[in-house]
């Protein structure tokens, strides 16, 4: 039974992730080219808190796959935010269960090794140095972002346990 | 939120900053010399000192680049069209590339892929973000002219 609520859940965090990353592909809210908030990260970081590791990185890898299957596009871009998301999910992992940071500093170190991981695969796949001129400014993008990101993750904390709260009550 | 969590993100801002500032005021000088690349071929080369140009066939079509008409009014005077490395329906989808004389710049006009993103830069002359299109896999790069000449030994 509480596998089944469990799965439940993560299918519609995917969801919400998914749709969340097609709006931001749609509506370009930074003005720099390719750069983004990155809000289906939030359902990264709600379900790495509320599920570990292990489901954090499978929520991550299957909206990446399905947001690439719904926009038929498994192009450079595709393989470029998947290995973002992947250096970001590890990373995010790694220092939520051994550092013990804050959740809004586990987002941003997050932000910052997904704008590393694509651009780095980037150039791996691309065989050009070119995109490390793109690295600082996305850089220092992804720092606001990353709180942001974070910002929202706590506040969701925050009423999610309000809320589970007054229903025990 | 405790103090390890403030030197952490103060440390990544100081680092980020101080990469941000050197590749901006220390990175590579722009040149007069625009490439444009389809892969890992430069397809045309733009002279900006002498407004000419250099055209190189693909190899997976030689007809392309192929000159068309620039956009009315937006400032560019030499259009090509060139094949990308996205295929829609079995097909290479184009890029649009225009080059302006006046501001010494050139653009990714259009592009048939999803996103746009090098549509967006718009017009490049060198400075800022450089032009791409990653599913396209077109690249505009800005070089300084190599000088042939080889100094003579008296």
């Amino acid at each position: 039974m509480k596998d089944i609520k469990k799965i439940t859940t993560l299918s519609m965090l995917i969801a919400v992730a998914i749709v969340l990353n097609v709006i931001e592909i749609s509506i370009n809210i930074i003005p720099v080219p390719g750069a983004k908030i990155g809000f289906a990260n939030i359902v990264t970081v709600i379900v790495l808190y509320m599920y570990g590791f292990r489901s954090a990185s499978l929520v991550t890898i299957l909206r990446v796959f399905l947001v690439g299957l719904l926009s038929r596009s498994f192009t450079i871009p595709f393989w470029m935010g998947l290995g973002g998301a992947i250096v970001s999910i590890v990373t995010m992992g790694s220092l939520k269960q051994f550092l013990k940071l804050h959740l809004v500093t586990v987002s941003v170190l997050g932000a910052v090794m997904h704008t590393l991981g694509q651009v780095l695969v980037g150039i791996y796949l691309l065989q050009t140095d070119l995109l490390i001129l793109y690295l600082p400014l996305m850089l220092l993008i992804s720092i606001p972002a990353g709180i942001f990101i974070g910002l929202i993750t706590q506040r969701f904390f925050r009423t999610f346990k309000r809320s589970n709260h007054q229903q025990s009550l | 939120m405790k103090l390890k969590d403030y030197i952490v993100i103060g440390a990544i801002i100081a680092v980020i900053g101080v990469f941000y500032i050197w590749v901006t005021y220390f990175g590579p000088e722009s040149g007069s010399i625009a490439l444009v690349y389809q892969g890992n071929d430069v397809v045309i080369e733009v002279d900006f000192d002498n407004n000419s140009y250099v055209v190189f066939p693909q190899a997976v079509d030689p007809n392309y680049p192929m000159l068309t008409d620039p956009v009315p009014d937006e400032g560019g005077d030499v259009a090509f069209i060139l094949l990308g490395a996205y295929v829609n329906q079995g097909e290479r989808t184009r890029v649009f590339i225009e080059i302006s004389w006046q501001q010494k710049a050139i653009r990714i006009q259009k592009d048939e892929t999803p996103r746009q993103i090098g549509v967006r830069r718009n017009w490049y002359d060198g400075t800022g973000l450089p032009a791409i299109s990653l599913p396209s896999q077109v690249f505009v790069v800005f070089e300084t002219p190599v000088d042939d000449e080889i100094d003579g030994v008296a």
